[in-house]
């Protein structure tokens, strides 16, 4: 019954198709989610297509199928179901995000979600933060479909622990970066947001307290100016471009000196496919810098970034500049990777 | 009266001598300390002297009072003078940690500390934590001289918080790796180290619970053994090599998926001369791991150590005590920084008496 579905598939690098492909097994522990609209994630998704994400350890081959971004309507709840990771037990007619799906018997899975029925059980989704999770009633489904990346920006919030009164600097204006001003602000931190896209920077104008657009290894100069040379408490990188990360430190203020101060903190947010190269220590080092990384997101993200929406908090609209049905989908990741310094995301409709 | 004093002088890379150097003012704030003993630091201090330290922002240049690691009798209380941290007031004759001078008339403080008359006031010694600590009595010279780099190993490990049980990885048994060895022990933790010269490892043995052989096993298999497979819940890099710091993620553990579950923590200790690169990311960041680095000390962290030493706590006998540390007068101190270099780390520390 559930055994073959429409799916967008990445033969090999920049060649993707739609095609109808083999499940994985429905067993008496699935969720079966019939997809009504998925997202093309430019960060990781696009890597994934164009062959820039590279090996993962190994678990990277092709053909593949894309993405994590997918959301739709409960069609099978198995008698050994697990619940929501917030303890929801879901039934047949739920709306839900479905995103990741971790095993198809022919295709790798990088990340599975591009596919028609998403079948959600231990092994396709192992993790409490795989599961699907039950979208609000007055959440659509294309707000649902972006909420997955402000998950990720949440998870990197957290353990960064930005606090009310702080500068924030966010830089990357992709859907990460705009989920992550829009929650700092919710924090009540000064939020300077930085793309190297102008187009990019200014989307973000309302919501941002400063918002400017210059490549992030040029940002010193701004960000001194509007914090009179103090510069950030947390910077939080979004541009998945390594090269920026080894400018970063002096975006950082000086810090860890004296009794109950830590210093300043960085949040690296991207995956980044190149390395990363710290050429100048020192300059680090004298800043006593708390460096963390998260990756993905965590059990109860996605439900906190839905109730956010609900109550009308968290604003989707600005993580998305078009639709498309998904048939059109195979060209449109050359349409972004093309025009990424004025496209954020495309959300496609599969029903 | 303390206008000129005896210094070590790096006048270039590689070239050391003792000479008579004008001092900086004293003045009402200052406190004036008669250098007694001081200490080489093998990492930082042989940098400047090798040149391989870099520009440091245009902060370092030649000719340079090296070194921090400087204690002694107080010989001079200006009526204005600073409290201690500890909130004493020092007196004529107390004995102290004197440590960086960060300004000389006519030299480059990389950091000032290798002089026989310290002049610490706010120009030279700003911080809180630039400022003298009172050394307990049953607290001798040369161990107050050492203690100088267990607080650098403080000030990291107050910055990583480590939970009794924690499995701590440290690398390079240096002054600072053996120190944050003892200070982890004294948290609660257990303690693997890796060193690669033999001698160091025999001395850091006895501080460490287990210690990896990289002569005889292969580290990172090692170090599955001894965790089970989970690998360390913290590692602190002591070496100061970069290229290390590449391989760092390899040996911490998975974590941060689930809400509450613990994740790795890699601390830098070192100061890295050469480019740190860190790749593949995707292998640091699917662990979730936060990163920490920390310079120097925090007010406070001098005396906590002097009194970890006084108490018993802090082992800073063994170290002195150890072939591995010799003592020179400091007339001899040029020609001891070339012995320190040419021993390839089997001189763990070198102690001038002044």
């Amino acid at each position: 019954m559930f055994e073959i579905a429409k799916a967008v598939i990445i033969e090999r690098p920049r060649h993707a198709a739609v095609k109808d492909i083999r499940l994985p097994a429905v067993d008496d522990e699935s969720i079966v989610v019939r997809v009504h609209y998925s997202a093309i994630t430019t960060g990781t998704e696009i890597k994934t297509w164009n062959g820039r994400t590279g090996k993962l350890g190994g678990k990277l081959w092709y053909p593949l199928v894309p993405g994590y971004e997918e959301v739709g309507e409960v069609v099978y709840v198995g008698p050994k179901a697990q619940t929501t990771s917030t303890g929801e037990t879901l039934r047949v007619g739920d709306r839900v995000m479905a995103n990741e799906v971790r095993s198809y018997p022919d295709h790798c899975a990088a990340w599975g979600g591009q596919v028609g029925l998403a079948v959600k059980n231990p092994t396709t989704a192992g993790s409490p933060f795989d599961r699907p999770a039950r979208i609000p009633d007055n959440v659509p489904y294309p707000s649902a479909a972006v909420a997955y990346l402000p998950a990720v920006a949440k998870k990197g919030i957290d353990k960064a622990g930005v606090r009310e009164g702080e500068t924030v600097v966010v830089i990357g204006m992709g859907a990460v970066g705009l989920s992550a001003v829009q929650l700092c602000k919710l924090r009540g931190a000064r939020v300077i947001a930085i793309d190297k896209s102008p187009w990019k920077a200014k989307r973000i104008e309302k919501v941002a307290d400063h918002a400017i657009g210059c490549d992030g290894l040029l940002a010193y100069e701004p960000v001194a100016d509007l914090t009179g040379g103090r510069m950030a408490d947390v910077v939080i990188e979004c541009s998945g471009d390594s090269k920026v990360v080894d400018g970063l430190c002096q975006l950082v203020r000086e810090g860890g000196w004296e009794v109950g101060d830590d210093g300043g903190r960085l949040h690296l947010q991207g995956d980044y496919p190149d390395p990363i190269s710290i050429t100048q220590y020192a300059q680090w080092f004298n800043r006593n810098l708390r460096i963390s990384t998260s990756c993905a997101l965590k059990a109860g993200d996605k439900e906190a970034v839905l109730h956010l929406m609900a109550e009308g908090k968290f604003d989707a609209t600005f993580l998305y500049d078009k639709e498309i049905p998904v048939d059109q989908a195979p060209a449109e990741y050359e349409e972004l990777e093309q025009n990424l310094d004025r496209r954020v995301k495309t959300i496609l409709r599969w029903t | 009266m303390y206008e000129k004093a005896k210094a070590i002088v790096v006048v270039k890379p590689r070239c050391a001598e003792v000479q008579e150097i004008p001092l900086p003012q004293v003045d009402e704030q200052s406190v004036v300390v008669r250098t007694t003993y001081s200490g080489i630091s093998m990492g930082t201090e042989m940098k400047v002297w090798s040149g391989l330290s870099g520009h440091l922002g245009g902060e370092l240049w030649y000719p340079l009072i090296p070194g921090y690691e400087e204690v002694g009798e107080v010989v001079h209380v200006g009526p204005k003078a600073k409290k201690t941290f500890a909130g004493e007031t020092l007196k004529v004759g107390d004995r102290v940690m004197a440590n960086e001078l960060r300004y000389f008339p006519e030299h480059c403080h990389a950091w000032g500390g290798q002089v026989g008359v310290a002049v610490n006031n706010p120009r030279t010694s700003p911080s809180p934590f630039d400022w003298p600590a009172r050394i307990p009595d049953n607290v001798s010279y040369p161990e107050a001289v050492i203690a100088y780099l267990a607080t650098v190993a403080e000030k990291g490990i107050n910055r990583v918080q480590p939970k009794p049980g924690q499995t701590i990885l440290v690398i390079g048994a240096g002054m600072v790796g053996v120190s944050w060895m003892q200070l982890a022990k004294l948290a609660g933790c257990r303690v693997i180290a890796m060193e690669v010269n033999r001698k160091r490892c025999e001395l850091a043995a006895r501080f460490c619970d287990e210690m990896i052989d990289v002569h005889r096993d292969d580290p990172l298999a090692r170090l599955k053994q001894l965790t089970n497979d989970k690998m360390a819940d913290i590692i602190v890099e002591c070496s100061g090599n970069a290229a290390v710091v590449t391989e760092l993620h390899k040996y911490l553990r998975d974590g941060g998926w689930a809400v509450d579950e613990p994740f790795g923590h890699i601390h830098l200790q070192g100061d890295y001369p050469w480019p740190v690169i860190i790749q593949p990311y995707q292998n640091w960041f699917t662990k979730n791991m936060n990163i920490s680095l920390t310079c120097a000390l925090r007010p406070g962290g001098k005396e906590r150590i002097l009194q970890l030493i006084s108490e018993g706590k802090f082992d800073a006998k063994t170290l002195l005590q150890s072939p591995l540390t010799v003592e020179v007068p400091v007339d001899e101190s040029p020609k001891a920084y070339h012995m320190a270099e040419e021993s390839n780390k089997d001189i763990f520390k070198v102690i001038f008496k002044w």
